[in-house]
C-alpha cells in the first residue's frame, strides 16, 4: 500500500489551518487541535467511521480521489451554524443541515487553497449532511483516512480526509 | 440600492444578507442557482453570488448574465486559487470574496463598486 499522502506531504497543517480560520471567522468560535490519527482500511475490508450527530461530507476528484468529512454533536453543530447566523439555535432545523453543509464546504475549500500551492490539484464536489446519531460511513477498500480532533468550548469535533490509494 | 444574492445554501443566503443590513442595505433578493438568478438580474445595482451551485454554477451564470448587463459582481467563493481568480474575472466577474469572510468585507466591496 502507497503512503498516506495527507500525513507524507504534511497537509494535515492545512486542514488544521483551514477548520480553525472556518470556525473562527464565520461562526466566532474558538478550536483547539487536538491532534490527528491515520487509520487505514486494506484491499478487502472497506473502512468505516463512526461519526457524531451530524456530518457533513464533500467529495474530491482529480488528481486524487477520496472526500472529506466533519462530524459533529448536535450542540456543536447548533453553536457553529448559530454563530454563522448571529443568532442562538435549539432545534436540529433545516438551517443547521444546510449549515453544517456550508462548513465543510468552507474547510474543503480552504484547505485545498493552501494544497494547491503545494503543487496538488483536485475538484470539490457539491456537499451533503447526513443526520443520525452515532451514523457509520463507510469508504472504499484500499484507503487511508485521516483523522483530526478539535476541540471547543461546546465539545469535541473532528474532521477526517479519505482518500483512494492509487 | 438593489442587491441581489445567488448560492444554494439558505444559510449562506441568511449570512450575506446580515451583513449587508449591517451596512444599510435592505432591499435584496435572492436566487438558489445561477438558472433562477438571470431571472431577477435585470433591476439590480450588485450582485453577489457563489460559484458551485447546481442547475447552473456561478461562472455560467456570470458568462450568460454578460450577454445583456454590465451591472457588477462579486464571486464570493471557496475557490481562492489564483488560476480560479483569474478565470473568474477573465469572465466577467468584478472582483471576489473568498470564504470565509468577515461581514465588513463585504461591504467594503459594495462601497468599492458604488464608487
Amino acid at each position: 500500500m502507497s503512503e498516506n499522502i495527507v500525513i507524507k506531504e504534511n497537509l494535515i497543517q492545512d486542514f488544521i489551518d483551514s477548520t480553525s480560520e472556518v470556525l473562527s471567522t464565520m461562526a466566532a468560535i474558538d478550536v483547539e487541535p487536538k491532534g490527528y490519527r491515520e487509520v487505514r482500511s486494506d484491499t478487502n475490508n472497506a473502512g468505516t467511521t463512526v461519526c457524531m450527530d451530524i456530518t457533513g461530507v464533500i467529495g474530491f476528484s482529480g488528481g486524487r480521489q477520496g472526500s472529506i468529512l466533519v462530524t459533529l454533536s448536535e450542540q456543536i453543530a447548533m453553536s457553529a451554524v448559530g454563530g454563522m447566523l448571529g443568532t442562538a439555535l435549539e432545534e436540529m432545523d433545516a438551517d443547521v443541515t444546510d449549515g453544517v453543509g456550508e462548513l465543510v464546504n468552507m474547510i474543503a475549500g480552504g484547505a485545498k487553497t493552501k494544497i494547491q500551492q503545494k503543487g496538488f490539484d483536485f475538484e470539490l464536489s457539491i456537499p451533503n449532511t447526513i443526520m443520525g446519531a452515532n451514523h457509520q460511513i463507510t469508504g472504499p477498500a484500499a484507503s487511508s483516512r485521516t483523522r483530526l480532533d478539535f476541540g471547543t468550548p461546546a465539545g469535541d469535533f473532528f474532521v477526517e480526509v479519505h482518500l483512494k490509494q492509487e | 440600492m438593489k442587491i441581489l444574492i445567488v448560492d444554494d445554501s439558505a444559510v449562506m443566503r441568511k449570512i450575506v444578507t446580515r451583513a449587508l443590513n449591517e451596512g444599510g442595505h435592505t432591499d435584496i433578493v435572492e436566487a438558489g442557482n445561477g438558472q433562477e438568478a438571470l431571472d431577477q438580474a435585470g433591476d439590480v445595482d450588485i450582485v453577489f453570488t457563489d460559484w458551485n451551485m447546481p442547475v447552473m454554477d456561478g461562472l455560467t451564470f456570470v458568462k450568460e448574465l454578460r450577454k445583456s448587463s454590465n451591472v457588477p459582481v462579486v464571486m464570493i467563493t471557496t475557490e481562492g486559487g489564483q488560476a480560479q481568480v483569474l478565470d473568474a474575472m477573465r469572465n466577467g466577474v468584478n472582483d471576489y470574496v473568498v470564504k470565509p469572510f468577515k461581514p465588513s468585507v463585504l461591504l467594503g466591496k459594495v462601497e468599492n463598486l458604488i464608487k
